[in-house]
């Protein structure tokens, strides 16, 4: 007889008592899983939502711009520093851009606009600004040699302006140089990202003509790169610094998005120990029971224990015998939850969660907004994790049972006097 | 562990001055006060007494279940007395069979895995223990119930279950604590002439703790006990069969 076929005929001398403890464990495992792809999903959005449309991973910025942007805080962005950036280990992408803030007007109304000058060719790359153009089109990979150059906006501020595809827009800047910039612009796409900071004000044109309204022609005020692994952003924002004060460029400062976002970064180790929290409050609760269960079966058990011991079962082995009842109580119940667990998570990760119903109009947070659907992260760590854990604490929970059975007396437990 | 095979001299079990003292707060029992005893190797043999008498204790101290307060116990020539729980367990298994009151099989076995659950725990081979179980139960009339669960027999199969449990691994001497209690008087009749007809096959020794009189007169032997000491020795009785 095999340990384990007695601790499975052990579990079912009371079905109902075993059974609601495996199911105690399945819906602790499934909620685990559950809340784990739930949040990874809405952490991944977040961290998404900010670098993939704005900030990417790595941002270079010239030192001064750092603490107070100005227009004419911009760097050089020639081919040396370009080629040091590229070769650097890790580096997937790169977009130079030029930002300032202007006057963008259509007939009567005008707004203040976040200006983007962007490489239409580079910046997708990086960001998935060009994925969220809604309606009409992308900037051409060539700015137009004459005419109105090119523009794609937010869909806030289209609203905002009244325009659409197709309409004229002016737009008026202050130049690095101090110098009025100015130019006519055609409404070519609008922009909806789901950030709410590009969504609400930002004007995307061509880098070309970005640097001509703001007089920092051949140099730019950002380059954002992608990178291989985003949460190693920092260790590679070290390496590219210690490159450009090689080649005599410090005044260039390469910050990872975990700096540029300290809030966000913070937001997110807050989120991991939250989600550690309610790992921790589930086990416990969940232990509780299993705890329960098995100190109720062995309490019955004494003289049956005793019966063991007498006959020469080695205490060792008793103690796992009783041990193996905690673990299979424990497997069974986190393969169940494991299964419906992961099949929800699956089914969120690629249907997706509206939380619509949940939040009150274009509810944004950290510039990140919520309107649309959250899609669930699955990973063999959100499965396994919780599963693990929840048999883990079912095994766990067998040793003060298993040890209490050991160290019966054995006289006392045949004649039923423990 | 195993007990010393020449032992041409010595009894199978040699109890020497032997007390045991139990402690509940400040009062002190003494449940077994200077036995002396030797039980020879295929004996049919009863610890006879009234309650409180001390027979379970000895059979206790003398099965390796609780040590002596004081005074030795030999049994194949091996220091039982001086054994640790882990010695202690390992001598049983090896070298001692029980049979309890309450027949105490494990419920969630079948009669034959009750049976081979001793075998299984020496780590005999499982056709070897097959062997073994289907002859003994064949003997003590239990074939074709092997599958049973203890609840799907009488108290006297179950009783005869536990009988073949405690000689499946070859032990030198089975224990049996009351061992009829719990049985009517046919059952009792039927697994009396069972052990003793065992005792006569297997060779292997029965020490009995009961104070049934259907057990007393079977045995061949009779050792009285009255307040924790031997007050008499009745050797070579006639059976009673």
């Amino acid at each position: 007889m095999m340990v384990w076929q007695m601790a499975a005929r052990n579990l079912l001398r009371n079905r109902w008592r075993s059974g609601l403890s495996i199911a105690g464990i399945a819906v602790a495992t499934a909620i685990l899983i559950w809340n784990y792809g739930f949040f990874d999903g809405f952490f991944d959005l977040m961290v998404r939502g900010t670098t993939e449309v704005d900030i990417g991973h790595v941002q270079l910025q010239d030192e001064r711009y750092i603490d107070q942007p100005a227009t004419y805080d911009y760097f050089a962005w020639d081919e040396e520093l370009q080629d040091t950036v590229s070769s650097t280990a890790g580096v997937e992408a790169v977009a130079p851009r030029v930002r300032l803030f202007g006057l963008i007007g259509h007939e009567e109304r005008s707004s203040v606009a976040r200006i983007l000058g962007v490489d239409p060719k580079e910046e997708p790359r990086v960001t998935v600004m060009a994925e969220g153009v809604r309606q009409g089109r992308w900037l051409g990979e060539e700015a137009p040699k004459q005419g109105a150059a090119e523009v794609v906006i937010g869909r806030g501020l289209s609203q905002s302006l009244g325009v659409g595809v197709g309409d004229e827009l002016v737009v008026i800047a202050e130049g690095a140089d101090g110098s009025m910039g100015d130019g006519l612009l055609e409404v070519v796409g609008i922009l909806e990202t789901g950030n709410s900071r590009i969504d609400r004000r930002a004007a995307l044109l061509h880098l070309e003509e970005a640097q001509f309204i703001a007089a920092v022609e051949g140099a730019v005020h950002e380059a954002i790169l992608r990178v291989d692994n985003p949460g190693s952003a920092p260790v590679l924002a070290d390496e590219l610094q210690r490159r450009l004060d090689a080649i005599d460029r410090s005044q260039v400062r390469a910050r990872s998005w975990q700096e540029v976002e300290p809030g966000l970064y913070e937001l997110l180790i807050y989120g991991d120990q939250m989600n550690r929290v309610i790992f921790l409050i589930v086990f416990f609760v969940v232990a509780l029971g299993v705890l329960n269960t098995l100190r109720m079966s062995t309490v019955e058990r004494h003289r049956e224990f005793g019966v063991m011991r007498a006959v020469g079962m080695s205490k060792p082995r008793l103690f796992w015998l009783v041990s193996a009842e905690g673990a299979l109580l424990g497997f069974i119940g986190a393969a169940v939850g494991g299964v419906v667990g992961a099949a929800a998570t699956y089914f969120h990760a690629t249907a997706g969660l509206d939380l619509s119903p949940f939040v009150e109009g274009d509810a944004t947070w950290m510039g990140v907004s919520f309107a649309e659907r959250i899609y669930f992260i699955m990973t063999w760590k959100t499965v396994l994790y919780p599963v693990m854990g929840l048999v883990v604490v079912s095994t766990l929970c067998a040793v003060w049972p298993a040890v209490t059975a050991i160290r019966l007396n054995v006289q006392e437990a045949i004649s039923g006097r423990t | 562990m195993e007990m010393e095979t020449s032992q041409d001299e010595r009894a199978l079990i040699e109890v020497r001055d032997v007390h045991r003292i139990f402690r509940q707060g400040e009062v002190e029992v003494h449940a077994l006060r200077g036995v002396d005893l030797d039980v020879e190797q295929g004996e049919f043999s009863v610890l006879a007494g009234p309650s409180g008498s001390g027979k379970t204790t000895l059979l206790n101290v003398i099965g390796c279940l609780d040590q002596p307060t004081e005074g030795t116990i030999d049994i194949g020539g091996a220091r039982v007395s001086d054994f640790d729980t882990k010695e202690a367990a390992k001598f049983r298994l090896q070298n001692i069979g029980f049979v309890f009151q309450a027949y105490n099989l494990i419920p969630v076995l079948s009669a034959y895995e009750n049976a081979e659950f001793v075998l299984m725990l020496k780590g005999v081979p499982v056709r070897e223990r097959r062997q073994v179980v289907m002859d003994l139960l064949k003997e003590v009339g239990l074939e074709g119930m092997e599958d049973r669960r203890p609840h799907e027999l009488s108290g006297g199969q179950q009783q005869r279950v536990a009988v073949v449990r405690a000689l499946a691994g070859h032990p030198s001497v089975v224990f049996a604590d009351e061992p009829t209690a719990n049985l009517d008087s046919d059952a009792s009749e039927s697994l009396l002439d069972l052990m003793w007809r065992l005792n006569e096959h297997h060779g292997v020794s029965f020490l009995f703790s009961s104070h049934d009189p259907a057990v007393i007169e079977r045995c061949r032997r009779v050792i009285r006990l009255d307040s924790g000491i031997v007050v008499a020795d009745e050797r070579d009785k006639e059976e009673g069969r």
